[in-house]
């Protein structure tokens, strides 16, 4: 199933949509708008734009983490994986994200935070150079670029068969109030617009659940329906599935490959993470957010997995497993309520184009602007200069988006190879990171060899995976494997060539951080005068 | 690209499987017992670890330091409704 076709599922149900409906989602675009604009009057320097005047508390960062990291396709598509593999789709939200918050929280969130850096390319190209840098920024600025043009697809597909907006009509509405908001409220904005969103969310997937619960009797009557359909529905309650299973979640990949590798890869190097937790009003409310998003993330699959269930105990023959939740949504909801779900499928999808583009602008201005200009005049640019030209790129790259988003549905295997690029760097970035961090010997040459052949690796593995791995989608084992091939590579060539320069060292590794006085006057800076710098402890 | 990728599937598949073969034949044979116990102590581990932590490394940029901000308490409680999952299902 195309990530296009996912949301254009709701073609037919769009008729049930009653003028109640219609006017809920009519009410939330411009609630959401309105408060963009209101928020518009706290923001007068770069730091208030794209670190949100670090004013942010833990709950509010903690929900936008999470509603970002749910789309609206994931709401349809993570249910239809339930309805076909069962429960082990679960592991994402649960095994695949509270260790690895645990650790973002008391490793990463610390860590970026001491040492000033405000990307992870920054924070590869000071320790390892400008051809990290430049690498990780591209791959980053590829990803999110292309997901902004397909999120406004995507909204433009959906506005259309709710609302019958030609799809032009909805790239641009989504343009608009999107853009609108994102422009004049930056950060804080995007946060406090996604704690609205979680809420209508969480309501939302939470009406379904109930009433598609009221329908079957309650878990035992869905265990029993279920599982009585056939013995190949005889896991389907299982999270851990064995290692030769079919399905692409054996539970030695869920456990090493997504466990400790992607999830980690994940949260620790997403820039819509790092952005959000550096926008906390203190080190203590950036860790605790991770936490907070931590306890939420244990209902995401109830309310996004279990409705994939049940809808097979209601509906066992569809031929198409991602028509799931469109199903259940024309069979069980009364008028309003689904307009609340409608405004909760948008809500998922602006959640997620406001934190692509807020992320690309602040990974153009702190990767490539700052340094640019710094380069080309011999001094850092203006703090004025960077808040215009985040608003600037901010319009141009929402533009560009609602531009190019209809050549998204003739492109759809660009988007594919997009993801499949970007899921093929998480193991040696995860490496370089790790080792960048906590050894102090790990050099340029070694890190650039790692990378560069850990990807290579990865692309190999992605051709003749299937024969190597027991799974046919063997995409967890291969993280695994290209993280530790990375990890020891790198390790490897570092020890064979020279140690690292101090400057590349200095205040970037584990334990040093908070001598360094660079680092901390970048603190300082950010600070402002929130809290005082740290004057010791792990970092 | 047939001839590339069966140029890679020859040196990657052949240099490769006989060491991961027998690696998958193993976890194979692993009980269920064991995968469950493996994710848990996973789980444990991934929390475990925070108590070790220094009270002014958790503490830092929290203006009361009260029990109920001390961080190492809500992950333990955070675990257990994690823990649980895993147990049961």
């Amino acid at each position: 199933m195309g990530f296009v076709t996912t949301l254009g599922m709701f073609s037919g149900d769009a008729s049930v949509l009653t003028a109640i409906d219609q006017a809920i989602i009519a009410f939330y675009l411009v609630a959401v708008l309105v408060m963009g604009i209101f928020f518009s009057r706290y923001v007068k320097t770069s730091g208030d734009f794209f670190l949100a005047g670090k004013s942010l508390p833990f709950w509010a960062i903690g929900m936008s983490v999470v509603v970002s990291d749910i789309g609206a396709i994931d709401m349809v598509a993570g249910a239809g994986s339930a309805y076909k593999y069962g429960l082990a789709q679960a592991n994402f939200d649960w095994l695949g994200s509270v260790p690895a918050m645990i650790i973002v929280a008391f490793v990463f969130v610390p860590f970026y935070w001491r040492s000033g850096v405000c990307t992870l390319p920054e924070f590869l190209g000071r320790r390892y150079g400008p051809v990290v840098r430049t690498l990780q920024a591209v791959i980053w600025l590829g990803f999110l670029v292309s997901m902004l043009a397909v999120m406004l697809w995507s909204s433009a597909v959906f506005l259309n068969e709710i609302l019958g907006l030609p799809t032009q009509g909805g790239i641009w509405l989504t343009v608009i109030v999107v853009g609108v908001y994102t422009v004049l409220g930056g950060l804080t904005a995007v946060v406090l617009t996604d704690v609205i969103q979680t809420v209508i969310m969480f309501v939302g997937a939470g009406a379904l659940l109930l009433l598609s619960y009221w329908k079957i009797g309650g878990w035992n009557a869905l265990v029993t329906t279920v599982t009585e359909r056939g013995p190949e529905f005889a896991d389907h309650f299982r999270l851990l599935l064995p290692n030769s299973t079919s399905s692409p979640y054996p539970w030695s990949g869920i456990l090493f490959g997504l466990g400790i590798v992607l999830s980690t890869a994940y949260f620790s190097s997403n820039q819509a993470v790092i952005q959000r937790v550096l926008g906390a009003r203190s080190e203590w409310h950036a860790k605790a957010s991770m936490l907070f998003a931590a306890f939420l993330k244990l209902l995401v699959p109830v309310l996004v997995i279990l409705p994939g269930l049940t809808a097979l105990a209601l509906h066992p023959s569809l031929e198409d497993p991602d028509r799931a939740v469109p199903r259940l949504v024309a069979d069980l909801l009364p008028p309003g309520l689904m307009g609340l779900v409608f405004a909760a499928f948008f809500a998922a999808l602006m959640s997620s184009v406001d934190s692509y583009l807020n992320s690309s602008t602040t990974i153009l201005i702190s990767d490539a602007y700052r340094p640019i200009s710094t380069w080309l005049k011999g001094a850092p640019p203006t703090d004025r200069s960077c808040l215009v030209l985040g608003r600037g790129l901010t319009v141009g790259l929402i533009v560009a988006g609602g531009l190019i988003a209809p050549a998204i549905n003739q492109f759809e295997t660009i988007y594919s190879a997009m993801q499949t690029m970007f899921s093929l760097f998480q193991g040696p970035t995860l490496a370089l990171l790790l080792l960048g961090v906590f050894w102090k010997r790990t050099n340029s040459i070694g890190a650039i060899v790692g990378l560069t052949t850990g990807v290579g690796l990865s692309m190999c593995l992605n051709l003749v995976g299937d024969k190597l791995f027991p799974s046919e989608d063997p995409f967890l084992f291969i993280a695994f494997w290209t993280f530790v091939y990375s990890l020891v590579a790198t390790s490897l060539v570092s020890a064979v060539t020279g140690p690292p320069n101090e400057k590349y060292t200095k205040g970037l590794v584990w334990g040093s951080v908070v001598d360094d006085p660079a680092s901390q006057a970048a603190l300082r800076a950010r600070l402002d005068d929130g809290e005082s710098a740290p004057s010791g402890g792990e970092a | 690209m047939e001839s590339l990728t069966n140029a890679i599937e020859s040196v990657l598949v052949r240099g490769l499987k006989p060491f991961l073969d027998p690696l998958h034949g193993f976890l194979d044979q692993l009980p269920p017992a064991v995968w469950r116990g493996s994710v848990c102590a996973f789980l444990l581990l991934g929390a475990l670890w925070t108590l070790f932590l220094s009270k002014e490394s958790v503490f830092r940029g929290c203006h009361v330091q009260t029990k109920w901000a001390d961080l190492r308490l809500w992950v333990c409680v955070l675990i257990v409704p994690y823990l649980l999952i895993y147990l049961i299902f």
